[in-house]
């Protein structure tokens, strides 16, 4: 630990009062949450609530019918997750281990899909699920968010694969190794925390998604979680909706971001170092 | 044991390539396919069902006449500021700050614990973010205009139904949640730097602020490469932020091209035209992203 002088308690305090303001609006909002009534009333808006007061939980959960909006979410994201990870292993696989040669062009294909504004496809896709019956139904959401960001995840992944170590794939190819051996019993055990840590960026991605459930979810009953509470909160004006109880709004806030905030804590120490070992080199 | 020859071990990497083929061919045929029909729809007068009409480049003529749909074109480019230039060069600064003057003389728990703090824009559902900033900010019962109220202020202030005044707050707002994604970047490329340079630059009796200038900036060129490449290309197809903050408006103040284009297929109302729209911008961001992956690797090679 360095010596601390005057001059850096003054900077602790400036870049104190920087994250403080930053976080203004999210602790405004999520300390009213809890707050009880009398609280909400009597105190300053600034002041820490004085208990947690969880009826407000209770009260914006039935009030939304959350449970299986929060099940679409979960189901959603996961599955998509999962299919943007299984397509992106494989070819990433054979761009950074087996360097064809147009490697870079196909990279930069999958950079450009990635990059590619969503209304571009949206309305093909959802003609596209309109002739084969499943407009309406989650699985055209999840089958597009898995393969839109299966590009990204194949980005990264290649980048990653390509610094793998080259004298493991000697040794594995001295002993006779299959593609498929290789791939299963030494790339995959190797590259698993940062398969994790790009599922778990992914997930927040299409928890967080918004263009194509708009579109391809007309009904609220298959509607994810963000846009439910969103809607009834009268965040979204395309589809109008009653105002309501500030509280309801602000614990409601609180509930469609706890997922990706778990998410975060839980790979936060990963997260920065996958992304880094993926941008960089 | 002896090595294998050269052509054996060839042979493998051939192999490893069909494990391309799959994943390729399934992003290749959905996203080209769709942009191929996006591309036709483009040159028809549709309302999204029915049979398209063609009308050869009319909506592209739509498209240059109309001022409402140049402003829109004209407000993403502009977002590049708030959204991926100033970030950039603030994230840099502020996580050189955080990971090289306050985590070695305060600890590292609060250095990340601001860093998380920081971040936190950046995983909260920006649906819920655009409800929070309308609660605070809405002119009537806004807790902004409410706290003002209450400390003696006698004018309500209408901050997000004025043109000028929305523009700036949004644009503050961008730079509020862009920031953690920068830094978060930063702050891992930070880590990957020998603390023995660092040492010896201390030894030799250099300022805190000169070594950010002559070291930490120098050798996070790459970083801020890939920083303005992702932050400007997600500026140029904007959605999320404009569609739950402010709406695009107030009157089309803050429109961009991505929430014109949505309102365009979600009404129904005329959907060659926003197809043509969403073609150009396509094009435009797969250009960009396309030239920036060359900046990129010519980057590279310059380290090497």
């Amino acid at each position: 630990m360095k010596r601390r002088n005057p001059m850096s308690w003054v900077v602790l305090f400036f870049v104190t009062t920087g994250v403080a303001i930053w976080t203004i609006p999210y602790y405004l909002v999520f300390t009213y949450a809890i707050k009880s009534p009398v609280d909400q009333t009597s105190t300053s808006l600034w002041a820490p609530p004085h208990s947690f007061n969880a009826s407000y939980f209770i009260q914006a959960w039935q009030w939304g019918d959350l449970t299986p909006k929060f099940f679409n979410s979960l189901y959603i994201s996961s599955v998509a997750t999962a299919i943007s990870i299984g397509l992106a292993f494989f070819t990433a696989f054979s761009l950074g281990i087996g360097k064809p040669k147009h490697r870079t062009l196909i990279l930069t294909i999958c950079m450009v899909i990635y990059a590619i504004p969503q209304e571009a496809i949206v309305f093909p896709w959802f003609k596209f699920t309109e002739a084969i019956n499943i407009y309406g139904n989650q699985i055209g959401v999840i089958l597009i968010l898995g393969i839109l960001y299966s590009a990204f995840a194949t980005y990264l992944l290649t980048t990653v694969l390509s610094e793998f170590p080259k004298e493991i794939l000697e040794a594995a190819y001295v002993d006779g190794v299959s593609s498929w051996r290789l791939l299963r019993s030494i790339i995959f055990p190797l590259i698993r925390p940062t398969l994790a840590t790009l599922a778990a960026m992914i997930f927040i991605w299409d928890w967080n998604e918004y263009m194509m459930p708009l579109i391809l979810l007309p009904n609220n009953n298959t509607q994810t979680l963000p846009i439910i509470i969103a809607t009834a909160l009268g965040g979204n004006p395309d589809t109008g909706s009653p105002g309501m109880n500030v509280s309801i709004m602000a614990m409601g806030c609180v509930l469609s971001a706890i997922p990706s905030i778990i998410f975060f804590l839980l790979f936060q120490r990963t997260l920065s170092r996958g992304i880094a070992v993926g941008a960089v080199d | 044991m002896p090595r294998k020859p050269l052509y054996l071990r060839q042979k493998k990497r051939a192999h490893h390539q069909l494990f391309a083929i799959p994943g390729l061919l399934i992003l290749v045929a959905t996203v080209g396919g769709a942009l191929a029909f996006n591309f036709y729809y483009s040159f028809t007068r549709w309302i999204g069902f029915g049979t398209p009409q063609w009308v050869w480049l009319r909506n592209y003529r739509y498209m240059l006449q109309n001022p409402a749909i140049r402003q829109t074109a004209l407000h993403a480019v502009i977002a590049i500021v708030p959204f991926a230039i100033i970030p950039t060069f603030l994230g840099c600064f502020i996580a050189a700050v955080l990971f090289d003057y306050i985590s070695p003389r305060f600890g590292q728990t609060i250095a990340s614990r601001f860093r998380g703090l920081l971040y936190l824009p950046q995983i909260v559902p920006l649906a819920m973010t655009g409800v929070v900033w309308n609660w605070l900010l809405d002119s009537k019962t806004g807790l902004l205009n409410q706290y003002l109220h209450d400390h003696g202020a006698r004018w309500h202030i209408a901050w997000m139904e004025s043109q000028l005044t929305t523009q700036i707050i949004f644009a503050l707002i961008l730079i509020w949640l862009q920031l953690g994604f920068t830094l978060l970047i930063f702050i891992a490329g930070l880590s990957r730097i020998d603390t023995n340079i660092l040492e010896a630059a201390q030894l030799d009796g250099a300022k805190w602020f000169t070594q950010f200038r002559l070291i930490l900036l120098p050798l996070l060129r790459t970083e801020i490469a890939i920083v303005l490449l992702t932050t400007s290309i997600s500026s140029l197809k904007i959605f999320a932020p404009v569609y739950w903050i402010t709406h695009g408006g107030p009157r089309g103040a803050t429109d961009v091209p991505s929430t014109y284009v949505f309102h365009q297929f979600y009404n129904g109302s005329n959907v060659g035209s926003a197809s043509a729209i969403a073609t150009v911008f396509a094009l435009l961001v797969g250009l960009f992203t396309a030239g920036l992956m060359k900046f990129q690797r010519r980057g590279q090679v310059m380290k090497i």
